[in-house]
Order: C-alpha cells, then sequence, then structure tokens
C-alpha cells in the first residue's frame, strides 16, 4: 500500500481540508455574517408598529413587559388582556387560558400570535421570560400568595 | 403543589441518568475485562498495545 | 503495553486537569489472569465513586433546605441546583474534548483520543439531562416545554454535534483513522460551545442572560456553587473511569487485529 494509498490520502486530506473550511465558513457567517440580525426570536412593540401595513396578521413573536395595573384576568372564561411594552411603544395583547404561573405585572413575556387590524395582538402562546434574578422574598411576604391573588383558581392548575 | 411534581421529576431524572449511567460503566467494563483477560490467556503475552 | 498504561495513568490530561483522585494501578496488566476478571477491576464504581455519588446528593439536600422560595419562581427556583450544573459540568467536559484533540492531532499519542472519547460520551450524556431538565423546568415557569430561541437551539445543535461525534467514532473501523477524525471534529464542535455561552447576550432570547452573584441571593449562589463542584467532581469521575475502561477496550481491539493478522 504504497502509491495508490498515498494518492488516495491526498484526496482524503483535501476532502477533510474543505469539511473544515466549511464549517468554519458555517461558523464565521453565524458569528460575524447576517445572522446575527437575522436571527431574531421576538419583536419588541416598537419593531412590530414599525412595520406598518405588513405588521398585521402575519405570525409573529412579541416581547415585552407587562404594564403594570392592565392584566384583566376572567377566571371564568379564561380570557386574559393586558398591555405590553417596551418602553417605547404599547400593544394590547388578548390571550385565552391561564398564564404560567410567574405572569404578574412588570414581568416580561413573549407572545405568539397575530397582530390583527384591531390593533389587539391575538395571542396563541404566551410565555414568561424571567430575568436573571433569584431573590428569596421579603419578610412576611409569600410568593405563593402573589399568585393567588392575581389568578384565583386558574385553569385547574 | 404541581410544582413540587415537577421539582421532584427534575431531581428524579437526573438520579436516574447518573446511575443510569454507572451501570452502563459497569457493564462495559465487565464485558471488556472478560475479553481483555481471554485475549491475554491465549495470545502471547504482551501482544498488542501501540509504539 | 505496560509503559504506555502507566504513562497515561500519570498522564497531565486525565489526572492532572481533572484532578480526582482515582487509582489506575489496576489497569497495569496482571501476572495473573485470573485476577483480572475478579473483584476490583470489574466493579462499575470505586470508592471514591460511591463518596462523590454521596455528596452530590448531600449537595442537594443541603441546597433544597436552605433554598427560600424565590419571589417569582417559587420552589420551582430549585431545579436550578440540577439544570446548571450539568450543563457547566458538561462545557467543562467539552473543553476537555478539545484540549485531547488537540493533543493527539500534536503527540498522535493514544491517550488523548481515549481521553477526548471519555470526556465526550459524558459531556453528551449530561447535556442531554440539562435540556431536559430545562425542558422540566420551563413548562411551569415560561409556560412552554421548548421553544426555538437560540439559546435552546444551540444548546440543542451542540448535543447533536457531539452525539455524531460519538457516532462517528463507533462507525469508524481502523483506529487511527477514527482518532484522526474525531480529534477534527472535538476541535470543530467546540466553537460552538462559546457561542452557546454567549447566544443569550448576542441574541434576544427566551431564555435569561447568565446570573451572577448580584443578582441571585446568597442561598441560591451557596446551594448552586455546592452543586456545580459536587457535579463537577463527579463528571470527571466518570470520565477517568470511563477513560480505564477505554483502554482495556483499545487493548482488546488491538489483540484482535493482531490476531487476524497472524491468522492470515
Amino acid at each position: 500500500m504504497s502509491g495508490q494509498a498515498k494518492s488516495g490520502k491526498g484526496r482524503r486530506r483535501i476532502a477533510v481540508l474543505v469539511g473544515v473550511l466549511m464549517v468554519l465558513g458555517a461558523f464565521g457567517y453565524l458569528l460575524y455574517g447576517g445572522i446575527g440580525d437575522n436571527l431574531v426570536y421576538f419583536l419588541t412593540p416598537t419593531e412590530l408598529l414599525a412595520r406598518g401595513e405588513s405588521a398585521y396578521d402575519a405570525p409573529v413573536r412579541l416581547g415585552g413587559q407587562v404594564v403594570p395595573g392592565t392584566v384583566q384576568w376572567d377566571p371564568d372564561a379564561l380570557d386574559l388582556r393586558f398591555r405590553l411594552t417596551d418602553g417605547a411603544e404599547i400593544v394590547e395583547v388578548h390571550s385565552t387560558g391561564a398564564p404560567p404561573q410567574m405572569f404578574r405585572d412588570g414581568i416580561g413575556v413573549v407572545v405568539e400570535g397575530r397582530f390583527t387590524r384591531s390593533g389587539v395582538f391575538e395571542s396563541t402562546n404566551l410565555m414568561v421570560k424571567h430575568s436573571n434574578e433569584y431573590r428569596a422574598p421579603h419578610d412576611m411576604e409569600k410568593p405563593e400568595e402573589m399568585y393567588r391573588t392575581l389568578i384565583r383558581e386558574g385553569g385547574g392548575q | 403543589m404541581t410544582e413540587w411534581s415537577y421539582i421532584l421529576a427534575a431531581y428524579a431524572l437526573t438520579w436516574i441518568v447518573l446511575v443510569g449511567y454507572v451501570v452502563h460503566l459497569g457493564r462495559r467494563r465487565r464485558k471488556v475485562v472478560r475479553l481483555v483477560a481471554a485475549l491475554r490467556s491465549d495470545g502471547q503475552p504482551g501482544a498488542g498495545g501501540e509504539p | 503495553m505496560t509503559e504506555t498504561v502507566t504513562g497515561s495513568g500519570s498522564g497531565g490530561v486525565v489526572a492532572g486537569s481533572e484532578g480526582a483522585p482515582v487509582d489506575t494501578r489496576e489497569e497495569r496488566a496482571p501476572a495473573d489472569v485470573a485476577q483480572l476478571t475478579r473483584g476490583k477491576a470489574i466493579r462499575a464504581l470505586t470508592p471514591v465513586g460511591w463518596l462523590l455519588l454521596g455528596l452530590l446528593l448531600a449537595a442537594q439536600l443541603v441546597a433544597v433546605w436552605i433554598s427560600p422560595p424565590d419571589r417569582d419562581m417559587g420552589h420551582l427556583q430549585k431545579i436550578m441546583y440540577v439544570h446548571v450544573p450539568a450543563l457547566w459540568t458538561a462545557f467543562v467536559l467539552f473543553f476537555v474534548v478539545f484540549v485531547a484533540s488537540l493533543m493527539y492531532l500534536w503527540r498522535r499519542a493514544d491517550r488523548y483520543d481515549l481521553v477526548a472519547a471519555s470526556a465526550a460520551e459524558v459531556a453528551v450524556v449530561l447535556t442531554g439531562l440539562g435540556l431536559v431538565l430545562g425542558s422540566i423546568w420551563g413548562k411551569p415557569t415560561w409556560g412552554v416545554w421548548w421553544t426555538w430561541d437560540p439559546r435552546l437551539t444551540t444548546t440543542a445543535i451542540l448535543f447533536l454535534l457531539y452525539a455524531g461525534y460519538l457516532a462517528l467514532r463507533s462507525f469508524t473501523e481502523d483506529p487511527e483513522r477514527r482518532a484522526r477524525w474525531s480529534a477534527a471534529v472535538g476541535i470543530l464542535a467546540f466553537l460552538n460551545v462559546p457561542i452557546v455561552y454567549l447566544s443569550v447576550r448576542w441574541w434576544r432570547t427566551l431564555h435569561q442572560v447568565q446570573s451572577s452573584p448580584s443578582t441571585v441571593d446568597d442561598p441560591y449562589v451557596l446551594g448552586l456553587r455546592l452543586n456545580a463542584i459536587a457535579f463537577l467532581l463527579l463528571g470527571a469521575y466518570f470520565v477517568v473511569r470511563r477513560y480505564q475502561t477505554a483502554r482495556l477496550e483499545r487493548e482488546a481491539e488491538a489483540r484482535v487485529q493482531e490476531a487476524s493478522l497472524r491468522g492470515i
């Protein structure tokens, strides 16, 4: 196994080199190429509204914070309305079903759904975005009760 | 209440995986130890291995 | 054979960077073959292993005991103590794969290939565990088992890359070729680890950015540290143990090949 093996080896080496370059290229594209901008998991209310006409009726994710004092929860109809903000613009969100336990005023949420022409974002899936903070409750504060005051006997949890 | 069932599931799964991996380690080890013992006894001593 | 095995036992990568005090003496070819198949050599765990499992259990009990319910998450915060250490340990082990792969290409010594393979196997198991634990944590807190956010997606890719690494190893017959190819994959795949780690800063994600002691109250920090240390030690122990077996497997492989060559 000398001459034949050698040319086979050389070809294999080129194949390896090409493979390596392809993987490096893919990573490079991921890091420095357009994907950094295109890989947007959710839009902010400002970005959604800036889309103008094309914002309507397209499936998107919208992320922001629940504006304190705007949560309206109907436990019988499992109907939830609140406003979502990025600090600049506000979008009204409508969703059905009990939200996750952590849902409350001021918390970050990501909703999946469509922005309708009535100006309300119809959410089919509501996700709560937790911050990187983990805090022990203050004295006399019970997190479970904070939750229950908001979502009283919500959705057979 | 269901809160704890998620917590329990997480810890239980962790231990199932860890113990499962230990079992895997033991199995592989027993298998190869028997094989090596057999190969050593019928092959020449010191066979195999790399430079 | 005896020299290489002894050399690996004191080799910098295994004993040095892992730091787990594991006895590899039993791997030296015993004069008595029967001795190899009995007792110590075929146990899955040495006393050190039992100790480390006990340490992890103790760390979990302490952490769960000292943690008050989190203000947002309630008791669900406690899933942090398994989810985070599993993935941290996996990241460290992927780094071990990376270094061992580089060392293999540089030195062409078998033991580096086997270290990389052993670390990769443990790391893949822990990444899989971490992903599922994250899913169990995500359902009650975020409200979903899974979502294609950049952190989750890149972590899933990480899992697949190294699962592919293990598959490549099992499909390649020739040990030398297997070692070279998998070293290349072991180095390239590691590029994804910093991407996973930084994904939460580069892109918008549902997953939160890294916490730090300033964003996490003391009992949680302590609980997490205890568990991270216990998990890392156990992971390192698993790698050492897997490596010892891998050496024997390599010996068996070499002997079988040699026997078949002699036969022809």
